[in-house]
């Protein structure tokens, strides 16, 4: 197998609650380095850490030296701060989709479990519409960056034929992704909230 | 409040700027960069002055401007007009301002002719027809301004390139140079702005026709590969930088500057001539007639525009061609040549339109006057397997694949005239690779590139100069729909929420970093249904939201 460049900054992304941090996990175990700090620890939510590094969530104040050491690495950036990325470095691009209505849920489960009362007058529905616009801006997007290449991954099918799902990446980053220590993490246990549970 | 100038420098790259800085030159520039904020600019897709620029005047994306390149469809034929201010949607920022009682200047800017009144003071730039005597407002301004420069104003440049005796070409962009410089003058001094902008768009023409100057290396350097020859063109540079210290001098250090360019510029090596594709693998079909056989013939034995243009040169008639020819040999060479004439509309499914990306448009019902293809299912289909072949497509002559990916219009663009851009774009695989002329430009699917020795790349540059902009620091990402926001928080006003760009907020200094004042637009661009992008509102909770769920800092 073809190594990734050593300039290429792989980023996981998506909508919060879409996957992210279990795509690290499928990375971690197949052998791909990561840039994370563990600051942010496991919790209820996510049982297993976030896999965030705490640097990303400034990017749009525009501290990105962080960046240079994320170089041939793996990093966890949400889609809503992906247009922050500088056209420079050349970037390979996991990005996870899951029904919108399973991702409002679960924030939604999330903000209960973090004692945040939800504050504004958007209600669920209004919100995935939200979202689905959000997602159209974003893949609008990635598709005119010269510099990123990216493959979707569709987290409620990941569910349901993990081995297949997870295939794309195997050309995509030069990974062998059919391990069992790979599908080990993609525990259906772990498919927790889903719409309306 | 202070006041905003903007210098519009078209096809500028800033690195070829920086590399003259760093041996010394363009002194102004480089202290207006020292002490601002620089970075790349994004263009708009494709990059391309037309769309660019309405891109830009607007803070839209051509989706919602309905720019999609220099030229646009008429609904009832085949045929492609120049596109002008009544073929865009979306406000201009000068219109904008001069609604809330700025006063504007404009002078120059591509893309701004028919006139519409403003308050304050517009001579229209590029894509302005070459005969026209109705390109300015109010109605003294020409005589006021020629009185003032003694000299006639004109919009294009008075001489053509020729590799063999250049330099009457390059007097004659100093004297434009110094024209335009003084005609941009008139309106700082004449009126009480708020807002003034002045383009020059010759330096976009000087890197397309000697971009081979600065490249050493470049195909079109014939007996003089290696040797230096930037000279001339540092000289323009030079020169151009000595007239912006002038202008920012004149505009008072209490002035915001922006100096920014629509695209960047790089070498030209290769063309693609996609219609030449599509007649090769029979998705364009051609009439049955005799004379159509005849051309058709003549075409294959290499009777096509790349022909005629090397006609042209030989006969010494390119002088203005490059301009005329946009308005009045369209009709002659289509009858001359194989073209959209030939074409039987009613067995071909897609053709192509366009130069600095690959467009592809599908031949639809409904929306082309003889379109076949159905806009359900069969499109959905249609594209997918036209997309295929494009990726699949190659070099007939060395079998080397020519593109790099394909897009489809909805991956690009979003808004009310989504309907009007190419449904296909198809990247060439390398950065130096171009389109050819339409229709049927060249009778070779892949060949080296002619007339022009560079041509236009997506980053162009930007400098934010100023007393509400940070000093000496890089900026990262901006793109040329950001500009119209950024002038607009600089002036203290409300940016209307059906804006693609955001404001810059990372160029400006402590004073400015507070947010940004939105409006809603009820009507300005159409409908608003496909307006895709969420409004400020709505990041706002959206965004309220990831910060309490520990996603955002």
């Amino acid at each position: 197998m073809t190594p990734i460049p050593k300039d290429t900054i792989i980023v996981v992304s998506g909508l919060p609650r879409s996957g992210t941090s279990l795509m690290m996990q499928v990375l971690e175990k197949a052998g791909l380095p990561l840039l994370t700090d563990q600051l942010r620890t496991a919790d209820l939510d996510n049982q297993r850490g976030y896999y965030e590094y705490e640097p990303v969530k400034f990017m749009k104040a525009g501290d990105l030296t962080w960046l240079e050491l994320a170089k041939g690495k793996v990093v966890k950036i949400i889609s809503h701060l992906l247009a922050y990325l500088p056209s420079s470095y050349p970037v390979k691009l996991v990005f996870m989709l899951r029904d919108l209505s399973e991702v409002v849920a679960s924030q939604d489960h999330m903000l209960k479990n973090r004692g945040e009362v939800e504050k504004t007058t958007v209600g669920d529905g209004e919100l995935v519409r939200i979202f689905e616009k959000h997602l159209q801006d974003i893949k609008s997007w990635i598709a005119q960056q010269p510099k990123i290449e990216v493959v979707f991954i569709d987290y409620n099918y990941l569910m349901q034929d993990p081995s297949t799902a997870l295939a794309p990446l195997e050309g995509f980053l030069e990974i062998n992704v059919t391990t069992p220590d790979v599908l080990s993490v993609v525990d259906p246990k772990y498919y927790r909230q889903r719409s309306g549970g | 409040m202070s006041k905003v100038f903007v210098i519009g420098l078209d096809g500028v790259p800033l690195d070829l700027l920086e590399n003259w800085m760093k041996q010394g030159h363009l002194p102004r520039l480089k202290s207006l960069i020292d002490q601002g904020v620089t970075g790349k600019l994004k263009s708009t897709v494709p990059h391309t002055s037309g769309p660019a620029w309405s891109s830009f005047m607007t803070g839209k994306n051509p989706g919602k401007t309905g720019v999609y390149d220099f030229l646009y469809r008429d609904k009832n034929s085949y045929t492609f007009l120049p596109n002008n201010t009544h073929t865009r949607a979306g406000k201009a920022i000068w219109d904008i301002l001069s609604e809330e009682g700025l006063k504007v200047g404009v002078m120059n800017v591509p893309m701004t002719y028919p006139v519409s009144p403003v308050n304050g003071a517009l001579m229209s730039g590029f894509l302005t027809p070459y005969y026209a005597k109705d390109f300015y407002y109010p109605e003294d301004l020409l005589e006021r301004l020629e009185a003032k420069i003694g000299q006639k104003y004109y919009i294009y440049p008075l001489e053509t390139f020729n590799d063999k005796n250049p330099q009457p070409y390059f007097d004659a962009s100093h004297k434009m140079l110094d024209m335009q410089t003084a005609s941009i003058s008139f309106l700082m001094e004449h009126l009480d702005w708020d807002f003034l902008m002045g383009v020059f768009f010759d330096t976009d023409r000087i890197l397309h026709q000697v971009w081979h100057y600065l490249d050493p290396t470049h195909p079109m350097r014939k007996g003089d590969a290696g040797e230096d020859k930037s000279g001339p063109v540092l000289a323009y540079f030079e020169h151009l930088d000595s007239c912006i210290g002038q202008l920012v001098d004149q505009a008072g250090p209490d002035t915001n500057i922006v100096v920014m360019s629509d695209h960047g510029m790089g070498a030209a090596h290769n063309m693609i001539t996609l219609n030449t594709w599509l007649l090769n693998h029979q998705l364009v079909k051609l009439k049955g007639n005799l004379l159509t056989q005849l051309k058709r013939l003549l075409f294959r034995l290499g009777f096509t525009l790349r022909t005629s243009h090397r006609l042209l040169a030989l006969l010494k008639l390119e002088k203005h061609a490059e301009y005329k020819l946009l308005y009045s040999a369209d009709k002659i060479l289509k009858k001359v040549f194989l073209s959209f004439n030939d074409v039987d509309w009613m067995r071909t499914s897609v053709y192509s339109v366009g130069r600095d990306i690959g467009p592809l448009f599908i031949n639809m019902k409904g929306r082309e006057p003889q379109g076949i293809v159905d806009r359900g299912e069969e499109y959905t289909r249609l594209r997918e397997s036209i997309a295929e072949a494009a990726r699949n497509m190659t070099d007939p002559k060395t079998g080397k694949r020519l593109a790099r990916r394909v897009l489809f219009r909805e991956d690009v663009y979003n808004g009310a005239y989504l309907d009007l851009a190419p449904d296909l774009i198809v990247e060439p695989s390398d950065e130096d690779v171009f389109y050819g002329l339409s229709d049927f430009g060249s009778n070779q699917v892949y060949e080296p590139f002619y007339r022009y020795s560079g041509m236009h790349r997506a980053l162009g540059m930007l400098v934010l100069h100023g007393p509400d902009f940070k000093k000496g620091e890089r900026i990262e990402g901006a793109e040329i729909i950001d500009l119209a926001p950024t002038i607009l928080h600089a002036l203290d006003r409300a940016i209307p929420d059906d804006m693609d760009g955001r404001p810059l907020l990372f160029a400006f200094n402590s004073m400015k970093t507070s947010s940004p004042k939105y409006r809603q637009v009820e009507k300005d661009s159409g409908d608003k249904t496909q307006d895709a992008r969420y409004s400020p509102s709505e990041s706002y909770d959206i965004e309220d939201r990831l910060r309490k769920l520990g996603y955002l800092g």
